[in-house]
Formats: C-alpha cells, sequence, structure tokens
C-alpha cells in the first residue's frame, strides 16, 4: 500500500513550505480582518514549524524524523529560512528546532481545572517574519521546490512521500501553476508521488473549509484553481482526520481555505499519537 | 489473599523499536509474585517523558494498596512524583511545551487471587487467558482490527480533579491451574490475534520461546524474526509470561 512507509531517523521525510510573500498580501485577513494576510501566513507557517518540531521532540533533543525547506516567493523566490539557517535549502528538523530567529514570550489563557481561567506564559519561537513585496511567481516556487526535491529524493528513495505546503492567497503571476503543480506532484518515492497541499488565505470573511471533496462550494476562482492543485489525501491521512472528527468526504483533498494545514502534521504518523480529546 | 495463589512462574521479556537505541525503550513492566500483581505499560512515542511516566504506572498499579481497579486515588501522586522528576529541569523551548503537555502511556495491569483475576485497562495494551494451550479470555481488544495509533492513554498532568480518566476497561474471570496469562503491549498483541484470526496457533511461538534454554537472550532474535516474515510491527515490546 502506498503511503505506508514508516518515517524514521534513517527513513525520514520531506516538507517543503512554499511562502506566498507578493504585495497582495499587505490586505486584510479573511478570519482576522485586524490583521494583514502576510501576518496570517507568517503566523500559519510558524506555527507549521513548531508543531512539526513538537512532533519530533523527546526528552532528550529532537529526533529528525523530518528534513525541511522554507521557500518565499515574492519579489525574489529564496529560502525564506534566516538567522543561522540563512541561504539553506533541507535542514533536518533538528537544525530548525534549534535555530529559530528570535524566541517571544506570550500568554495563553487555559482551563484552570476549577472553572477558572489562569494565564499561562509559553515561548513562542518565530523562523519566518511577515513579508510582502514583488508579484506572485508561484510557478517558479513549485520549480525551485522540484530541485529540492529531486535532491531529497535522491539521497532518501524509499521516504514516506514528500509533503510541500504552499501558502498563499492564490494569484500566480507568471503563468499558470497548474503544470508546475503537476511536475511536482509527479516525483515519487517507492511509497508514493509528492503531496501537495494549499492553503488559501482570503481577504473573504467566510467560513473557514478544511479538506473539501468538491470544488462547487468554494468562494472564488483562484480556490477552485488551488482545489484542483491538491491532491487527495492518502488513506492513512484520511482515516486519522476522520479519527479527529474532522467531517470530511470520500476524496477529500489536501486543501483548506482561511484555515491551518496544523492538522497535516499531527495525521503523520510517527508512533503512538496523543488524541486531542486524551490532551 | 494474594498469599494464596499458588502461583506462579512468570518470565518477562521486553525489546526496543528496531532503529532505535535500547535505551529509547519506553515500555514498561512490573511484577510483584508475592502480591500476585502485574502490569505492563506504553509510553505514547509522541510525548515527552513518556518512559519515565510508563515506569511509575506499571509500578505505581502493581505497588497501590487495595483495589487498584476500582478508584484510581493511586495516580495523583505519581503524577506528583512525574512533575517531580521532569519539572526542575531546564529545557530548551521545544522540550519545554512537550513537558506541559505531560507524558502519556497506556496501562493494564492484573490481580491474582485464588481462582480469579481481574484486570484494568488503558489503551491497548492487553491481557490472554490461555488454557489448553487456546486462546480464552481476551482483554480489553479482541480483534486485530482493534488496532490503532490513537489509544486511550493515562496522562501525567491529570484531567480536573473531578473528570474521571476517559477509556477505562476493567475485567474480571476465574482461572484454573495449569492456565497462562499473557501480557503484552501492543504490536505483538496485535500480531497475536491476527495470527489466531488466521488460525496461526500464535501461542505456540510463545511456547516455543520458553522452550530455548535462555529465552531472555532469544527474545530479540525472536521477536526480529516475526517482525520480518510475520506482519509484527516495528515498536517497543514488553511480553510477560504467568503460568499457574
Amino acid at each position: 500500500m502506498p503511503y505506508s512507509a514508516e518515517i524514521n531517523r534513517t527513513n525520514p521525510t520531506c516538507f517543503v513550505f512554499l511562502v506566498d510573500q507578493s504585495n497582495s498580501m499587505l490586505k486584510p485577513f479573511g478570519s482576522q480582518p485586524d490583521k494583514q494576510k502576510a501576518e496570517g501566513v507568517a503566523d500559519a507557517i510558524n506555527r507549521l514549524l513548531q508543531n512539526l518540531i513538537l512532533k519530533c521532540a523527546k526528552s532528550d533533543g529532537i529526533r529528525d524524523y523530518f528534513y525541511v525547506g522554507v521557500i518565499g516567493y515574492g519579489s525574489k523566490v529564496v529560502s525564506a529560512l534566516g538567522g543561522g539557517l540563512a541561504g539553506q535549502t533541507l535542514v533536518p528538523i533538528s537544525s530548525i528546532a534549534n535555530n529559530p530567529l528570535r524566541v517571544e514570550q506570550r500568554i495563553r489563557k487555559v482551563d484552570d481545572g476549577a472553572g477558572g481561567i489562569l494565564e499561562q506564559r509559553f515561548k513562542f519561537p518565530l523562523w519566518v517574519e511577515a513579508k510582502a513585496a514583488g508579484r506572485t511567481p508561484m510557478c517558479e516556487a513549485f520549480k525551485l521546490a522540484k530541485q529540492y526535491l529531486e535532491v531529497f529524493l535522491g539521497r532518501f528513495a524509499g521516504c514516506y512521500p514528500p509533503l510541500v505546503i504552499n501558502i498563499t492567497d492564490g494569484m500566480a503571476t507568471d503563468g499558470d501553476p497548474r503544470q508546475d503543480a503537476q511536475a511536482l506532484q509527479k516525483l515519487a518515492s517507492s511509497d508514493g508521488d509528492v503531496l501537495l497541499f494549499n492553503a488559501h488565505v482570503s481577504t473573504a470573511q467566510t467560513l473557514a473549509i478544511e479538506f473539501p471533496s468538491a470544488e462547487a462550494a468554494l468562494p472564488d476562482n483562484f480556490a477552485k484553481l488551488l482545489f484542483r492543485m491538491s491532491s487527495k489525501l492518502p488513506a492513512r491521512l484520511f482515516d486519522a482526520a476522520r479519527a479527529d472528527k474532522f467531517p470530511i468526504q470520500p476524496e477529500a483533498r489536501g486543501f483548506v481555505f482561511n484555515a491551518d494545514l496544523v492538522s497535516v502534521v499531527r495525521f503523520l504518523d510517527i508512533g503512538t499519537r496523543v488524541a486531542q480529546s486524551v490532551r | 489473599m494474594s498469599r494464596n495463589v499458588p502461583c506462579l512462574r512468570w518470565h518477562a521479556f521486553h525489546t526496543h523499536k528496531r532503529g532505535n537505541a535500547p535505551d529509547e525503550y519506553e515500555d514498561a513492566f512490573a511484577c510483584d509474585p508475592a502480591a500476585a500483581r502485574f502490569a505492563v505499560a506504553d509510553g505514547a512515542s509522541e510525548s515527552s517523558f513518556a518512559a519515565a511516566w510508563a515506569k511509575l504506572l506499571a509500578e505505581g498499579f502493581v505497588a497501590a494498596n487495595g483495589q487498584p481497579w476500582r478508584r484510581l486515588d493511586w495516580l495523583a501522586p505519581l503524577r506528583q512524583r512525574w512533575a517531580g522528576e521532569v519539572d526542575p529541569r531546564p529545557l530548551p523551548w521545544y522540550a519545554e511545551e512537550k513537558r506541559e503537555q505531560g507524558a502519556f502511556a497506556t496501562l493494564l495491569g492484573v490481580v491474582l487471587t485464588p481462582g480469579s483475576w481481574r484486570a484494568l485497562a488503558v489503551g491497548d495494551s492487553c491481557l490472554f487467558r490461555l488454557r489448553g494451550g487456546k486462546l480464552g479470555r481476551t482483554f480489553p481488544l479482541a480483534h486485530s482490527s482493534n488496532f490503532g495509533n490513537q489509544p486511550a492513554l493515562l496522562g501525567s498532568r491529570g484531567r480536573p480533579a473531578d473528570a474521571p480518566p476517559p477509556g477505562i476497561h476493567r475485567a474480571r474471570g476465574r482461572w484454573r491451574p495449569g492456565d497462562r496469562f499473557l501480557l503484552m503491549t501492543d504490536a505483538l498483541a496485535e500480531w497475536m490475534l491476527r495470527r489466531h484470526e488466521q488460525k496461526q496457533r500464535p501461542a505456540e511461538d510463545i511456547d516455543q520461546l520458553l522452550a530455548e534454554s535462555a529465552p531472555q537472550d532469544a527474545f530479540a532474535d525472536w521477536i526480529e524474526e516475526r517482525r520480518n516474515g510475520h506482519g509484527l510491527r516495528n515498536d517497543d515490546v514488553t511480553l510477560v509470561v504467568i503460568d499457574l
């Protein structure tokens, strides 16, 4: 069965994040209109990286189950990793964990277990800053991701298929991105084709849409285009999503509209998971 | 009352997941033949400090006063001990966050009394009672399709005081001299049930292991053979065999 390779330190898999940093990202973010889309996107990618790291964090350090690349596309198409990782392409997740740009102190409200609310301080690391400049060269970003993955697949030919996660407001300015998306999805390990998932960040103040199986309910043509470019959820991810009570239908695709894709990180199997309901 | 159990020969075996270091084993077991109490636990791989928590749970069940399958009041001091061990450590941001979430583990414990047994389970570690070499009672899971990667778990941080941990199962039954009990963590339990469903007599595989001149030394190879050819999932494995 495809998409069943064990993910471990000798056979890691890979995430490539494509982050739209174009000028259109200055507009307000639909689900939080007081924020710019660029801030929503930076939050999304930083949360994804955090969740990947936490998935690999053990008491004795980080286990390198994942390699990670972050490509920003706007005025340039380049690695968006900064600080100690500036200019690097794919790096093990432990390098990401140990090289944030900075770690902010934030506060969250938690249930104190006795009917009250507690304020809890926590550390919030950042790797990618909000940025918005230039056009939207999404095709070129797909081409660069393909180069990253060709190198990775050359080294780990039997890996769980790499995942490409594209976070964008959907308007490519350098052509029809479908062809480059397909070229990316044709790359494969012996366990299956590369997966492309898209997170559409929109100004539309509509309800979030997660893992739809048809495009009819999507609010605009950009969303529909991104939906068509998104891979179907492999069976085990589909089952994990169902187990997490996502109301998804067969043929569900790795596409979300004004929602984040952190759940995809949760669905990946690296061992016994702690269900949300147990936490 | 447990003094009257004319038991009992027992063996405990364990090995780590292939590809991991031996000290990355995150299952645990505890055996007190005098009290006729036995337990296995399986630390959830996605949580941190899970090995320590699994060990506390297994040992805590075995050492609990009274009837550990009823009220779980013996859990609170274990949680305090876990926190006492891990909370003072200086850690990088990611390990701190994981520590806040707590560690998680499954638990299966059994207490034998003359002629009868009682067990408690949270999650997918399983108990099997064999009679005449045949699989009799299975607890808490009965079919290989019941296993997944999100079992019920006991958390080290606990839940609000008035909320009991979810997913607790209890069972009781009778035993006869000559019965064998097997306690095992999920990968081996799933294998056991699947082989049974395929009419493959997995109990005979256990006999084969115990017939080795040095079963402890043979265990890792015995497991590896079944990982390679007989569909045993690669995971930490723990097995406790109790002969009555």
